[in-house]
């Protein structure tokens, strides 16, 4: 029954999107040309955008009613839970496939509308526009979620037993991981679609740009921290001791917020000094138009990739209709806005020392990164095109390609404090070479000298150290901490990664009880200890796994392990962690029965202990940089001219 | 020439650069498009390439591994690329090894970005399935191969034609659909 009810509420709530698409712009249009309002039309635009919510989370309520009852009865559910699955990921599996999660995208499409249309006291024109383009999109993607990839498909006979859910997703970090990363993704459409609005009434002021960096910021924080959630997803479950593959997926949400980071440049650009507006609202429309790419990319399966969903010609074919139809028409609509009226040049050419080139060349550096992520995303599929050949591109690819210019952009950022807006002059920006450069160069040779590895290492450390320099200066306007937290932390990430990813140590060992492996890196140098091998039975799993203690026990027991889960045979590696400020330890263990050995009565276990220095920060300097994102998402944008007075 | 046209035309570009993937898939009405347009663009020959090879774990004694070595068997064969540092890679391990026990086919294994040492101690450590085994430190083998990722697994016929590419770790439905596919008695 509840089944039915919310396959119900989910047509009811593509009617509700369709009227939300056109009514309030009727409402506009009835007013004589875009002048005064149609009053009945456009007082219905917020019961629509409430009704539509509700009625998409009544949809998604009823999946996971559906999860957790274990109503094998329904498709999806079949497909993707088992009843001995946990209680959270019993809810968690409703977004672990394919159209359960498409329908989670669109409740997040539907919570923005309502955000929009709340977002102001009484609705402006702007406003109540960009909720019919708001209302457009949800429509496209309601349809495609009924016609295409209904959730609430049943099976008959119905099927005693579920199939399980892919265990590598049993993790809560995963748990979460899609929905914040949603509410990244789609949190742009709000800014999209305002965009749009704002370009079909030609009038892209500033309320426009108010609504849109407000928009973009929430996307952006959101999707920072889906990012860093699913990095940190990877580094804890697939137990490779890495955190970033350059996976299609993860290229997929890492170009969306490239653009997005790009876009609030532009954007804060426009606000204080009127410039870069074209390549505001280019950025702003791009960055939907790649997280609505990526969700192609992710769900055709055009893309092998670790987790790609199952593939079906059909729906990629319409999600890929859906996406350039959008796109297409947003970008036509920005060609034909911004084409026509030759955009005025800046008043005078930029002065080179200034926060506004710095600004351009941040838009211009960091689109050209997601471009050339999205080239080598698709660049497999070109080559198998035009040579009929297949290669793979992994990430040194990426490492000879994006780091110049990121270690470029670093350098500039350090430089921020002394670059203010309308050029400053070569005197400061010496002083300011003379007082800090010294000091990043200092920390770049201690970094070298205790590590001794790598000088790629050392310089993007250097460079890190010189950007946190500069945030740390940024003199603390009140519309500034913001950024300056966020620069902040970028420089704590870069140095984390020159230490985490350049300069880790590991070692392979085969060890028997009572055995001891010494691990030394830059930072640290710790002993450990097999203490016993242990089985276990978990929830819906059987697990074997050791006990290790460092040898000075100074820190707690390490337990890697690896669980096998019945359902479907799978095994999965639990890495075990010991975390600490300046590195993390990382064990992980293979099966331990190994063939060929003759005394099969003594246990001995393959183990792989990996240290990683400042692998801590990481994690401290994105969880920062979101915080940064939150702040200044929370301080009102302060204009130039307003500051002065 | 407007400028501001140039995103349009790009993305006009990319867009149907990937429905022309789709089209005529959808035509024939096939189902696992993606799958099947891999499967059937490696249905080719032997790549060629030339990797040492670890000579202790060989049968043979052999320091190269090339794809006249591989073709030159006569008989059909399987490749599986594989790495020490690759956890998938044990889930399929036992399953390669019963292969290596029970089957006529002779097995090749190709450590992907791994060093010769690692790979061999990891060959010591789980038992060694394969014929021979050549170190692909660089890539250039897998490069050659166009591999997704790994596991990936290779099943080749007599002439050296690839018949059936299985990427991720080799099951058992998976090895017997490879195994037929070369025409070689499952006897699993």
């Amino acid at each position: 029954m509840g089944v039915e009810i919310g396959h119900y509420a989910l047509v009811l709530a593509f009617c509700t999107s369709l009227a939300l698409a056109f009514l309030p712009a009727l409402g506009l249009v009835r007013g004589r040309g875009f002048g005064t309002t149609f009053a009945p039309a456009v007082s219905l635009a917020r019961p629509l955008a409430v009704s539509l919510c509700v009625l998409c989370f009544c949809a998604c309520a009823m999946l996971i009613r559906a999860f957790r009852a274990s109503d094998f009865s329904v498709l999806l559910v079949w497909q993707h839970s088992h009843s001995q699955k946990p209680p959270l990921y019993k809810i968690a599996a409703m977004w672990g496939n394919h159209e359960g999660s498409m329908l989670l995208w669109v409740f997040v499409l539907c919570l923005f509308a309502l955000a929009m249309a709340y977002s102001q006291r009484k609705p402006s024109r702007l406003t109540l526009l960009s909720l019919s383009v708001q209302g457009c999109i949800c429509a496209l993607f309601l349809a495609f979620v009924l016609f295409f990839s209904n959730p609430f498909a049943r099976v008959f006979p119905v099927p005693w037993e579920g199939e399980g859910l892919n265990p590598i997703l049993q993790h809560p970090a995963l748990a979460f991981h899609p929905p914040l990363l949603y509410l990244g993704y789609v949190g742009l459409s709000a800014a999209f679609s305002t965009t749009v609005a704002g370009l079909i009434l030609d009038d892209c002021s500033r309320e426009w740009a108010q609504k849109t960096r407000l928009w973009t910021l929430v996307a952006w924080c959101f999707l920072g921290a889906g990012i860093t959630l699913g990095a940190f997803w990877a580094y804890e479950e697939l137990g490779w001791g890495g955190f970033w593959f350059w996976d299609p997926v993860e290229n997929a949400s890492l170009m969306p917020w490239l653009l997005a980071t790009a876009a609030l440049h532009a954007l804060r650009s426009y606000m204080v000094r009127q410039i870069l507006l074209v390549w505001a609202v280019l950025l702003v429309l791009l960055a939907f138009s790649a997280s609505l790419l990526g969700t192609f990319l992710v769900r055709s399966g055009v893309l092998m990739s670790v987790h790609s969903f199952a593939s079906d010609p059909l729906r990629g074919l319409v999600i890929l209709l859906c996406v350039s139809l959008l796109t297409t028409s947003a970008l036509a609509l920005f060609a034909w806005r911004t084409g026509g009226k030759n955009t005025k040049p800046p008043p005078s050419a930029l002065p080179f020392f200034s926060r506004e080139s710095a600004q351009l060349l941040n838009a211009l550096l960091l689109s050209l990164c997601a471009g050339l992520v999205l080239l080598a995303t698709l660049y497999p599929l070109f080559f198998e095109f035009f040579t009929n050949r297949t290669l793979s591109i992994g990430p040194p690819y990426y490492a000879v390609v994006l780091s110049p210019f990121f270690l470029f952009l670093l350098a500039v950022l350090g430089l921020l404090p002394v670059l203010g807006w309308g050029g400053s002059s070569r005197a400061r920006i010496r002083r300011h070479l003379i007082r800090f450069a010294p000091v990043a160069c200092g920390f770049g040779l201690a970094f070298f000298l205790l590590t001794r590895t790598s000088a790629t290492a050392a310089i993007a450390a250097a460079l890190g150290a010189w950007a946190l320099l500069g945030a740390v200066k940024t003199r603390s306007a009140k519309d500034a901490r913001g950024s300056a937290l966020v620069h902040a932390g970028v420089g704590i990430v870069v140095i984390a990664i020159a230490g985490a990813s350049l300069t880790d140590v590991e070692k392979f060992r085969t060890m028997r009880e009572g055995d001891r492996v010494t691990l030394t890196g830059p930072l640290f140098s710790e002993s450990l200890e097999l203490q016993e091998l242990f089985a276990r039975r978990g929830v819906n799993y059987t697990e074997r796994g050791a006990r290790f203690a460092f040898v000075d026990k100074s820190r707690a027991m390490l337990s890697p392990s690896r669980r096998v889960y019945p359902p479907r045979g799978l095994e999965t590696t639990e890495a075990a962690i010991d975390r600490s400020l300046l590195r993390d330890i990382y064990v992980t263990m293979s099966r331990e029965k190994t063939r060929g050995k003759t005394n099969d009565s003594e246990e001995t276990l393959s183990v792989r202990v990996q240290g990683k220095p400042l692998m801590f920060w990481v994690w401290g300097g994105a969880l920062v940089m979101v915080l940064g994102g939150v702040l200044s998402l929370l301080s009102p944008l302060v204009t130039l001219k307003a500051r002065r007075r | 020439m407007r400028y501001s046209l140039i995103p349009l035309l790009a993305f006009a570009a990319v867009v149907s650069f990937l429905g022309y993937f789709f089209l005529p898939e959808l035509m024939e009405g096939k189902k696992s498009m993606s799958l099947r347009r891999i499967t059937e663009s490696r249905m080719r020959a032997t790549p060629r390439f030339r990797i040492p090879a670890l000579a202790e774990e060989s049968v043979t004694n052999m320091a190269v591994m090339s794809d006249s070595v591989l073709t030159s068997q006569g008989s059909p064969f399987v490749v599986n690329f594989f790495a020490s540092w690759c956890q998938p890679c044990l889930a399929e391990h036992p399953l390669l090894m019963e292969l290596s026990d029970n089957s006529q086919v002779s097995v090749f294994g190709i450590a992907w970005r791994d060093s010769g040492d690692k790979a061999q101690t990891w060959l010591r450590q789980h038992g060694n399935p394969f014929f021979l085994v050549g170190v692909d430190s660089d890539s250039k083998a897998g490069l050659e191969w166009g591999i997704a990722g790994i596991p990936e697994t290779f099943f080749l016929d007599r002439s050296g034609t690839i018949r059936f590419v299985h990427t991720g770790p080799l099951t058992r439905e998976s090895l017997r659909k490879g195994l037929e596919a070369i025409k070689v008695n499952p006897n699993l």
